[in-house]
């Protein structure tokens, strides 16, 4: 009787919490949860979007595994996740060092860095192509002032297709790594850094010894949201290079928005969204365990 | 204080400047079908066209709206790459606009999606004769015996080139023609032009995506190819034999003759505007804005047949009819009294290029006035379409212009493609 009384209390206390949470968590089941199975179900028939759609069990799977344009995609954005994460986490600290001497208009230059995450994608994307594009792109057009011959075509040869693409985006994203960065540089408190300095340390060992070891965490969560952001890479691709050349730098999300929206199969298409989802999810649960076990 | 004030600022500042560049293109006009505030019926047009064309198609748009006082035609553009997309899931939301563009060769695929719906009724009822139309279009746009489609124009590749260039290098004709009569000639004469042109390339092309593809469409075509897939056996039919030859006929002229730059995309007119390039291989779509930048300069012929056969890439633009349930049978006959009023007039939209399917049209007196029409008139009669499917469209197919822009990198060799490309299509099909 007692033990209820307390419950319904407490219950009654907490209430406008609650009240408060229902937005959010009814968006949440609206927006999030019931798309999440829906689109499983979708997984396993051939969803016709405009007539019948009829349940084919693993079928669409099963293709996948016959389809090489799936696996080109999915080891694409793998491939894009270990050249970018170590890129955009080691440059993140080093525009956060560099900007955490004491510069005249260090606000200034956190912001030059810090603006490019700011714009969206389309922005990126256009004045990207306009800079790495042939015949009159601003990249070249500044080469041949230095005395370059002939044009690089960025955006024409596999390779420097890549390279594009990584350079896009580590302009437009690492000012949000530097500044996480930034901040906990700023926590490292300058008693160790004495300290190291009367012992005789010099800055490298500093580095070493106090600034990466302090950074732990930071660098933990950096590279945890590193990761998921950039197996998630898309737009950026799509509108710079549509893929291209030749389907080289097609990434799995741009081949299930062909595949769903250009072919109109929807089965596949949420069938390779299910599978990419448990790459993900299997990365995240190692990078989990890593940094249980670190911490 | 004055810092937090000024912190203030930037954050506004930030958050003004990430919401403002959002797309505000599309979404908003879909049809809802009722008359607006003065009376007039109200259709909502979707279509593709941008640059030059678009410009045209807004002309066209405002020159019916003043000429009449029932119909107000709102035309809104979608960019070409995600038309079809847009134009299907709007179809799902129920937010189909009431009328819309396709290409001829993509009806077969819309139809049979269940996006747009026949149209027969509704166009005899505006007076539409499809007997009229010339080309294959209205065959190809009739689905079990009804039509789905009312042709607009006809579009197609032309071979462009700069006059006084062509005469400094020598390369034309007393008639003023290029001087070649075949595959080999024509090779010649782009060498020649490399020899001594220096910075002046002989031939723009886009190197990747859907010109070079109907470049090499039409040679394999004229080579005498077969149809790329059969659509009761859905398996590729590429003929290797041909599928090859044609694909070294054109991967020649990027890699082993180099007398395409490397690198081509969308500056391609101005490449050509800018005087950097002799000859240009585009389309009617070019012909406006090519006329704007170089006025008499530029001198243009339909596609070369440098083959066997005569064969020139083409395609159709059509007026078809969104299934849109909300979209009442009085808005319904204003969008196809629009679309009567176009065709009839042809030439109003001939001015972006393209030609008109009425034999009348062709003929007319306004269409010999549009400069440099006389001169590729031709080409309606050697064009080639890309075969209907029911289910890709294989003319804007992403996976399959990756296969073709491997050729011309030389990421694939001709033979090495011929087979990915009966494997991209069988994949595509099953």
């Amino acid at each position: 009787m007692n033990k209820t009384m307390k419950w319904k209390q407490k219950s009654m206390a907490y209430m406008p919490y609650y009240v408060l949470l229902l937005p959010f968590v009814s968006t949440y089941i609206l927006f999030m949860l019931y798309p999440l199975i829906q689109g499983f179900i979708v997984s396993f028939y051939d969803w016709e979007i405009l007539g019948e759609k009829a349940y084919v069990g693993l079928k669409n799977y099963i293709d996948l595994f016959h389809d090489p344009v799936f696996y080109s995609s999915l080891w694409h954005t793998i491939l894009f996740v270990l050249l970018s994460v170590p890129l955009l986490v080691v440059v993140g600290l080093g525009l956060a060092m560099i900007i955490h001497q004491p510069l005249k208009g260090q606000i200034i230059f956190r912001l030059i860095f810090f603006i490019p995450t700011v714009l969206t994608v389309s922005v990126v994307a256009s004045v990207w192509s306009a800079v790495l594009g042939s015949y009159g792109g601003m990249a070249n057009t500044i080469f041949r002032m230095f005395g370059a011959s002939q044009d690089i075509l960025w955006l024409n040869n596999p390779t420097l297709a890549w390279i594009s693409v990584i350079v896009v985006t580590l302009w437009w994203t690492v000012g949000f790594n530097m500044i996480l960065y930034l901040a906990g540089l700023q926590d490292i408190p300058d008693e160790l850094y004495e300290a190291a300095r009367i012992d005789g340390a010099n800055g490298w060992q500093s580095f070493i010894h106090i600034t990466v070891p302090s950074l732990r965490r930071i660098t933990l969560l950096v590279t945890f949201l590193q990761v998921v952001a950039s197996f998630k890479i898309f737009s950026q691709v799509y509108l710079v290079t549509t893929g291209g050349p030749a389907g080289s730098t097609r990434t799995i999300i741009q081949y299930i928005y062909e595949v769903g929206f250009k072919k109109y199969e929807f089965g596949p298409s949420s069938a390779m969204s299910y599978i990419f989802f448990f790459v993900l999810l299997v990365v995240s649960m190692i990078q989990f365990r890593i940094s249980k076990e670190r911490s | 204080m004055k810092k937090g004030l000024i912190m203030m600022m930037l954050c506004l500042i930030f958050v003004f400047v990430s919401a403002c560049t959002t797309n505000t293109n599309s979404e908003n006009a879909s049809s809802g079908n009722t008359k607006d505030a003065e009376g007039k019926t109200k259709v909502v047009f979707w279509n593709l066209f941008g640059g030059g064309d678009g410009a045209v198609m807004t002309d066209v748009v405002k020159q019916f709206n003043e000429a009449q006082q029932d119909i107000e035609v709102e035309a809104i553009t979608q960019e070409w790459g995600e038309f079809y997309t847009k134009l299907t899931t709007s179809v799902l939301g129920n937010k189909a606009p009431d009328l819309a563009i396709s290409h001829a060769t993509n009806v077969l695929l819309l139809k049979t999606v269940g996006v747009i719906q026949p149209l027969d009724d509704e166009a005899r009822h505006v007076g539409i004769d499809f007997s009229k139309f010339t080309g294959e279009s209205p065959e190809i746009t009739t689905i079990d015996g009804d039509h789905y489609a009312v042709p607009m124009d006809h579009h197609a590749m032309l071979l462009f080139w700069n006059k006084s260039l062509a005469e400094q290098f020598g390369v034309l004709d007393d008639n003023g023609q290029p001087n070649f009569s075949n595959y080999d000639e024509f090779v010649q004469i782009m060498l020649k032009i490399k020899e001594q042109g220096g910075d002046i390339a002989p031939l723009d092309v886009r190197g990747k995506g859907t010109h070079p593809f109907r470049f090499w469409y039409s040679i394999y075509k004229q080579m005498g190819g077969e149809d790329l897939y059969d659509n009761t056996t859905n398996k590729a039919t590429i003929d290797p034999e041909i599928g090859v030859k044609s694909l070294k006929a054109v991967y020649d002229l990027f890699q082993t003759h180099k007398v395409i730059p490397e690198g081509i995309d969308k500056n391609n007119a101005e490449i050509f505007i800018n005087g950097q390039a002799v000859f240009f291989i585009s389309g009617t779509w070019d012909v406006n804005n090519l006329y704007k930048g170089m006025d008499d300069n530029v001198s243009v012929m339909k596609f070369p047949q440098l083959f066997e056969n005569p064969g020139i890439y083409a395609d159709s633009h059509t007026f078809v009819l969104p299934v849109n349930p909300n979209r009442d049978d009085k808005t319904t006959e204003a969008a196809m009294t629009f679309v009567k009023w176009v065709t009839d007039n042809g030439w109003k939209w001939s001015e972006a290029g393209h030609l008109p399917t009425l034999e009348q049209v062709m003929q007319s007196e306004e269409l010999r006035e549009q400069p440099l029409r006389e001169d590729y008139k031709d080409v309606v009669n050697d064009m080639v379409f890309l075969k209907p499917n029911p289910k890709v469209w294989f003319a804007s197919y992403n996976q399959l212009m990756d296969i073709f822009d491997g050729v011309w990198i030389n990421k694939f060799s001709p033979e090495e493609a011929v087979k990915k490309i009966e494997q991209v299509i069988n994949t595509a099909l099953e």
